[in-house]
């Protein structure tokens, strides 16, 4: 019985109509779906008018749209003559004709459903890993949301990684009517037909935008022929939607004049919630450089097209559009590659994924005895250069959040306001300890110059850019050597002298200023485009100030850190104005970029009394203001009555012993350790062939190119004749299905398979990852609740030993 | 005593084998080892009767309602926990060790209390939000076993059906007087050609809603995880807010000042 309802299926195989509507759920859709798929009563109207138009005229000459429901559900209606009394037919054939109508719906409808499934088996995977905020599984945007609320402002110099600023944002009310409108125009391409929905254009129009409205303009220049195709196969892929495309438009030019607090950064990106239309399972997603299309599930793919009329195209070519047929048995000419950061590639997170990756992003030689194929795709480099310690070098203690800017505008210069020229009028308030002097000019031959600090707190910084458009990033480097001095004694040079005069500690500052730099750089997208990493180029840069050479670190064979700086420089140069940074020093001074203000920002005091602090609220930052305070708290000032500060020598007198008792809050404490999560590669290449070589083996026979002719062997019963003629016949007969329900097995579990892979991607990753974090987590948790039970003392420390 | 029996070798092996298959027979059915009974402590068996009858299935619907009913209350149960699943959860307890619950007030929690498996408090806890999928593939069991059992007594069930029809809930009458032979030829291929249909159309259709639900399956606990994750880094961020807030009175305990002070 089991195989008479699978010979049913298959033999039925006919679509009916689409009888679901687009208000219904997605189980409704898909068991319809699979109704009609089974149904023997009625056509879609596509196929039905499609074998209306190839239908042979000599054998029904009256054969109608109608008439296909007809044939299907076994009617002799349909065998009408144009001449019935002259021309009768006879009895025996009407049945022939009947079943060749039923033969050419049967044979539409196994390719539609082969392609329909095709399009499940990829939703399977591909909807719990959609880009967008608002969509079921948010994975992707939860990411940056929780990097944002960890992150300090100076991870630019702790541990810079070039990544994608995004920034949410909310519609206005005033955008509810644009979305209205575009609702209403993809409604409109729904084709009412009695009681049969055609979904073509509907359809194509949301895979067509998937993208964006813009890049399709890019590609495909302006909007001629609207809601047509070009009367091939594949029409609707290629086809336009003017008034669509207007729709988005409007949407887009809408979003263009909201004014960002604060201003974007350069290759900020921009993001709006989705907007879904419950009644078409479709959303429109929504960027500041682009808007689209997308399905809430995706089940409908873009069918092959079947008709060339004047309805549904502009052009018929013959071949493959016959009597406004698209006949098939004829290959489409072969898609070209799209251009990289094209399509898929075009999002914000899938273009950081493994199929917008080309394989020769590694820059350097695999290790021997690695097991990297060239057929792999990496989504990670090599280890930067490995720069030997010190990293960092400090005139004393942590100077917890030194370098970089973390904090916004308080005060600032009691008098003065710092100009391109040395300012003599320039007076620091009470907060700082340091004010900064900036000077474009000569440099001593220099492009840059940060002096020592001055008796009064003064810090002459200069510039002279060679290019005038890397004055900023210059800024960012000098004022990092600034901010390495401010808090030290004034008038001394120990800094000068004994640290940046050395070797190690020459390289130690000036790796984080160009860390700070080149951070800066990559930003701005610089980096990319030049085509090397942030670590690289401080690494690089560090040699060329340090000596030359390998002075820092060594770099690979073949770098030369010249051409790199000049390769910069002339990026700079020729695109200062896209990259929004000052082209010329007295600009960068007097106009200073957002990061040089918040370098600026950072150089007072934060925990003098009186003295404002203004930051971001987010865990690094507290961190810094938490530590900072405390650095200030114990470096300057005594805590304990008595003669020194505390941490330059032992106990100065005896009743130091009397504080309370070290608590050792944190000493113990158990920090995650910092491992490197490698991503892993994909190997598409390798799946595909193991998938193939297991279907072989399913299936008794050694891996086969193509790997379909494993699906059968005719020859397997032959080699084994039985002795029983009867049972040799029946053997033969049969051995299709033993292997058809391995391949249906295979078929079926092949996509969960694949799906499994690629959510195991993710495990790999996330693992380790999320257990640092959680790790992480646990211990700043523990730190909050020891310092919550801190008990702070209400009576001042004894003067000495004997009295109370 | 057995000599007529061991007259030659090969009656001889035939006998120990069959002595050793009967006493093996023996001893596993004083085991009573029997994958049709319940195990200990449970209230249903391993295997499953496939019928419509057995008591475990009396609150679903094929026991009471009418057979046309039947297609429309089984899609309309799996429409509304599918359409639930799309949903966002409602309920992510960050704290516990299921971190994705299933409410039993929720429409699949419904059908799990319904089925066999889960009638037990005990095993009804186990399951998450996330186990839509076998939850569902038992009710499709069930359904199906209930289609195909009321296909093999379908002369039987219709002619009761028909009795009782004609009862109109009193005692149910010897003979039906206007009982026509014809219309129950007729309404028997009427059910079997729909039984036929639900039975190929049921289970593709599933198993086709599952293959795009198991994908958010999958990623909803690591979404979830990452939901979590988020709260704690926002509570974090608050605790070290507050953290900041008191460094600044730090300053209060500056230079605390004595007679030998010297800086």
């Amino acid at each position: 019985m089991r195989k008479q309802l699978i010979l049913t299926g298959i033999l039925a195989g006919l679509t009916a109509s689409t009888v679901a509507s687009a208000q219904d759920s997605l189980y409704e859709r898909l068991l319809q779906f699979t109704r009609d798929e089974y149904s023997m009563e009625k056509a879609e109207v596509i196929v039905e008018r499609f074998v209306t138009k190839i239908y042979p005229r000599k054998f029904l000459p009256l054969f109608t749209d109608a008439d296909v429901d007809l044939a299907l559900a076994g009617s002799n209606e349909v065998c009408r003559t144009d001449d019935p009394i002259n021309e009768p037919m006879e009895q025996f054939e009407c049945p022939n004709y009947r079943e060749l109508a039923v033969k050419l719906v049967e044979k539409q409808a196994w390719l539609r459903q082969v392609v329909r499934d095709l399009q499940l088996s990829a939703s399977s995977y591909e909807i719990g890993i959609d880009n967008y905020h608002g969509r079921i599984v948010r994975l992707q945007t939860r990411l940056p949301s929780i990097v944002q609320i960890w992150q300090g402002d100076t991870d630019i110099v702790q541990s810079p990684i070039a990544e994608t600023k995004v920034r949410g944002y909310v519609y206005e009310s005033s955008m509810t009517p644009l979305f209205t409108a575009v609702e209403s125009e993809l409604t409109g391409l729904y084709d009412d037909t009695a009681d049969k929905k055609d979904r073509e254009r509907f359809v194509a129009a949301v895979w067509r935008y998937r993208h964006g409205f813009k890049q399709v303009q890019q590609l495909n220049g302006g909007c001629g022929n609207d809601k047509l195709g070009n009367g091939t196969e594949l029409q609707f892929l290629l086809a336009r939607f003017c008034t669509l495309e207007q729709k988005l438009e409007d949407i887009y030019n809408q979003i263009q004049t909201v004014t960002f607090d604060p201003p974007l950064k350069p290759n900020e990106l921009v993001m709006f919630p989705v907007k879904i239309f419950d009644d078409l399972q479709v959303y429109v997603w929504v960027r500041l450089d682009d808007v689209g299309l997308m399905w809430d599930v995706h089940l409908d793919p873009v069918l092959p097209s079947l008709d060339c009329s004047g309805s549904r195209s502009y052009a018929q070519p013959d071949p493959p559009c016959q009597n406004d047929a698209i006949m098939g048995g004829t290959y489409p000419n072969p898609l070209d590659d799209p251009p990289e950061g094209i399509g898929l590639c075009s999002h914000p997170f899938a273009k950081r994924g493994y199929l917008c990756r080309s394989p020769e992003t590694i820059r350097c030689p695999e290790p021997q005895g690695s097991a990297a194929d060239p057929d792999d795709i990496h989504l990670i480099g090599c280890k930067a250069p490995i720069m030997e310690p010190p990293y960092r070098w400090t005139e004393a203690g942590p100077n917890i959040c030194n370098e970089g800017g973390w904090r916004a505008e308080t005060q600032g210069l009691k008098k003065g306001v710092d100009t391109p020229d040395r300012d003599n009028d320039l007076e620091p308030d009470q907060c700082s300890r340091c004010y900064v002097d900036t000077f474009c000019g000569q440099c001593g031959g220099q492009e840059g110059l940060t002096k020592a600090k001055e008796l009064d707190g003064r810090i002459e910084v200069c510039l002279n850019a060679q290019d005038p458009a890397m004055s900023t990033y210059l800024y960012i480097h000098e004022l990092v050597h600034a901010q390495q001095q401010c808090d030290g004694p004034a008038g001394s040079s120990i800094f000068r002298d004994e640290i940046i005069g050395s070797a190690d500690g020459c390289c130690a500052t000036e790796y984080q200023a160009y860390l700070a730099q080149c951070d800066a750089l990559g930003e701005d997208g610089v980096l990319q485009e030049v085509g090397i990493t942030i670590q690289m180029c401080a690494a690089a840069f560090s040699n060329l100030s340090c000596g030359g050479g390998s002075s820092c670190v060594e770099l690979p064979p073949g770098t030369d850190s010249n051409q790199m700086y000049r390769d910069i420089a002339d990026y700079v140069q020729a695109h200062a104005a896209e990259l929004g940074v000052a082209t010329s020093c007295d600009d960068a001074v007097t106009n200073p970029d957002a990061r040089v203000k918040k370098q600026l920002n950072s150089l007072p005091q934060v925990c003098s009394p009186t003295c404002k602090t203004i930051y971001r609220n987010t865990i690094g930052n507290n961190a810094c203001m938490v530590g900072q305070c405390v650095e200030e708290s114990f470096e300057r000032h005594r805590m304990i009555p008595g003669r020194m500060p505390i941490t330059v020598q032992d106990e100065a007198f005896p009743w130091d012993s009397d504080s309370a008792e070290d608590p050792n809050f944190g000493e113990f404490l158990m920090l995650a350790p910092q491992l490197s999560m490698p991503l892993p590669p994909y190997r598409p290449a390798l799946l595909a062939r193991q998938m193939d070589n297991f279907f072989c083996q399913l299936n008794g026979l050694p891996m086969r190119i193509p790997p379909i002719l494993c699906s059968f062997d005719p020859l397997r019963q032959l080699r084994s004749p039985t002795k029983d003629f009867g049972n040799f016949w029946e053997g033969l007969v049969n051995q299709p299905y033993e292997n058809e329900s391995v391949r249906s097995l295979f078929e079926e579990t092949a996509s969960g398979i694949g799906s499994r892979v690629g959510i195991s991607v993710y495990r790999h990753y996330f693992d380790p990852a999320l257990s640092a974090l959680e790790n992480m987590i646990e211990s700043v948790s523990d730190l909050l609740r020891n310092m919550e039970q801190t008990e702070f003392p209400d009576e001042m420390c004894r003067r000495n030993a004997n009295n109370p | 005593m057995f000599s007529p029996f061991l007259r030659n070798e090969q009656n001889t092996k035939t006998l120990s084998v069959l002595i050793i298959v009967c006493i093996l027979g023996l001893a596993v059915g004083i085991r009573g080892h029997s994958l049709a009974a319940p195990p200990q402590g449970k209230p249903y068996p391993i295997l499953e009767p496939c019928t419509r009858y057995e008591p475990l299935y009396s609150s679903l619907f094929f026991k009471n309602e009418k057979f046309d009913d039947w297609p429309e209350k089984y899609h309309e149960k799996v429409r509304e926990v599918i359409e639930e699943y799309m949903q966002p959860p409602e309920t992510i307890e960050c704290l516990e060790p299921n971190i994705l619950p299933l409410e039993s007030n929720s429409a699949l929690g419904d059908i799990a209390l319904s089925l066999p498996p889960w009638q037990d408090p005990n095993d009804f806890a186990k399951l998450d939000r996330n186990d839509v999928g076998i939850v569902l593939l038992e009710f499709l069991r069930v359904y199906e076993c209930a289609l195909v059992d009321h296909n093999y007594y379908l002369v039987l069930d219709v002619i009761e059906e028909r009795f009782k029809d004609e009862a109109g809930g009193g005692p149910i009458p010897a003979i039906v007087p206007s009982f026509d032979y014809q219309e129950l030829i007729v309404e028997m291929e009427r059910r079997r050609k729909k039984i036929l249909q639900e039975i190929a159309v049921a289970r593709p259709a599933l198993e086709r809603a599952l293959q795009i639900i198991t994908s958010i399956a999958r990623l909803s606990p690591l979404d979830a995880e990452m939901h979590c994750l988020q709260r704690a880094s926002l509570d974090l961020r608050n605790g070290l807010g507050l953290a900041s807030d008191a460094s600044v009175c730090l300053p209060k305990g500056w230079d605390a000042k004595d007679v030998l002070r010297d800086l």
